[in-house]
């Protein structure tokens, strides 16, 4: 049985894959970073976030069905 | 006859109820309040936390340990024999064990060089965590060193007679005292007359990468900002606290450690795992919101991130080495009676 991941590292994994929305979200901030207000880069984070939610739930899909076998 | 009275009846009158009222003696109302910024309890907790998983907590030792390192370094300067010393705030003895470690000065004209804790007789440790305190108490260094360890109810109310110790030093653990300028004359209280206190803490910059990233972070998320770093002692004020607490003689200097890290969820994760996690008063008992976090990731590659995709974590060490006041002390000479250029010792001069 692998060793019991914690939810913070399955968090990251997950992030990890996103590296592009991640990327550009990031860039759409800084690009200006004294005038960030709510919701500046909604786009590009929801973006992210929906690439994340894929990922994360992907991961949790072969998590549950004990695939675990160095895929990831 | 007696007239007819429904008092019986009634509630007992407030008189008699006072009755039970315990006098006190009168006491004195506290000195000036001190303004509270960390949660002490809180921290506690996430250092017995962080404590009780013990392999993990080895291994973020690392910036304990070498800060540990540095800071005997600087005791190496003091030529002198210390009989008892006090560890304040000692988490798992990180001075102990960089103290026990071979002599890093070695003197070309000795053959051996012995670990600077022959020049000590009694090292008392002193941490309010039991189990960090603990934690390497059948680890082989505790043999080469003469070591006490005492759980402190309080790091801030020092429970020692005045005039106990040789030297007092202190590595990483005063970043979380709520009363410095009291807990310094405390230091001071305890020392002996003309001995040293030699402490190594984080200050102003540490983190300031996570710090601005979580800021801008919150700020795009949810319009606002909380705070997720402590507020840390600039090194300016560092040289007027101990002046303030009675201290002579003062060295104030920092040290940058840049440490790198795949993302900011390790970085996170060994924070939690030294026990130095956020811990300011009125921070969010949920810790940091998911969509933030995901956020931070983004901002803190792109803003600070190295070329080779690692993310730099800066600690800012502030060392300061303060002299509690004592007969024939060193005294420094009056400004302007210097003899000689230090250009002329040093050479250079120019400034390009």
């Amino acid at each position: 049985m692998p060793a019991r991941t914690s939810p913070i590292e399955k968090f990251a994994k997950a992030v990890a894959k996103c590296s592009a929305e991640s990327s550009a979200y990031g860039k759409c901030i800084v690009v200006d970073y004294n005038s960030v207000h709510k919701d500046k880069c909604l786009t590009e984070f929801l973006r992210l976030k929906n690439c994340y939610v894929v990922r994360f739930s992907v991961y949790l899909l072969i998590f549950f069905t004990h695939k675990v076998t160095g895929c990831c | 006859m007696k007239p007819v009275t429904l008092r019986p009846l009634m509630p007992r009158p407030a008189i008699r109820r006072r009755i039970c009222i315990s006098r006190t003696y009168a006491v004195q109302a506290a000195g000036n309040p001190t303004l509270q910024v960390f949660n002490r309890h809180t921290k506690y907790l996430q250092k017995e936390r962080a404590a009780c998983n013990v392999e993990r907590s080895r291994q973020v030792d690392y910036l304990k340990d070498e800060v540990a390192m540095r800071l005997s370094e600087r005791l190496l300067d003091i030529n002198r024999h210390f009989k008892h010393v006090l560890d304040l705030g000692a988490n798992s003895c990180n001075i102990a064990r960089a103290l026990t470690l071979p002599d890093p000065d070695i003197d070309p004209s000795k053959t051996t060089s012995p670990p600077l804790s022959t020049r000590i007789s009694h090292l008392t440790a002193a941490d309010s965590s039991r189990a960090l305190l603990y934690r390497d108490a059948d680890l082989p260094f505790n043999n080469e060193i003469n070591l006490t360890r005492q759980v402190l109810d309080d790091e801030e109310s020092l429970p020692f007679e005045a005039e106990t110790f040789d030297a007092v030093l202190s590595s990483l653990s005063m970043h979380w005292i709520n009363d410095l300028p009291s807990l310094l004359a405390q230091i001071n209280h305890v020392l002996k007359p003309d001995a040293p206190f030699i402490a190594a803490m984080f200050g102003g910059d540490t983190l300031y990468e996570l710090r601005t990233s979580l800021q801008l972070a919150d700020q795009e998320r949810r319009g606002g900002v909380t705070t997720h770093v402590s507020p840390l002692a600039d090194v300016r004020d560092m040289g007027g606290l101990l002046q303030k607490a009675g201290f002579k003689m003062l060295t104030v200097d920092i040290d940058d450690i840049i440490v790198d890290f795949p993302d900011t969820f390790s970085l996170m994760q060994d924070l939690q795992a030294m026990g130095e996690s956020n811990a300011v008063l009125g921070r969010e008992a949920s810790g940091i919101q998911r969509d933030v976090l995901l956020a931070n990731e983004g901002i803190y590659r792109e803003l600070h991130g190295n070329k080779d995709g690692s993310l730099p974590a800066t600690f800012r060490m502030i060392y300061m080495i303060g002299w509690k006041e004592g007969p024939n002390q060193a005294q420094p000479l009056a400004r302007g009676t210097g003899q000689i250029n230090i250009k002329d010792i040093l050479g250079g001069g120019e400034v390009k």
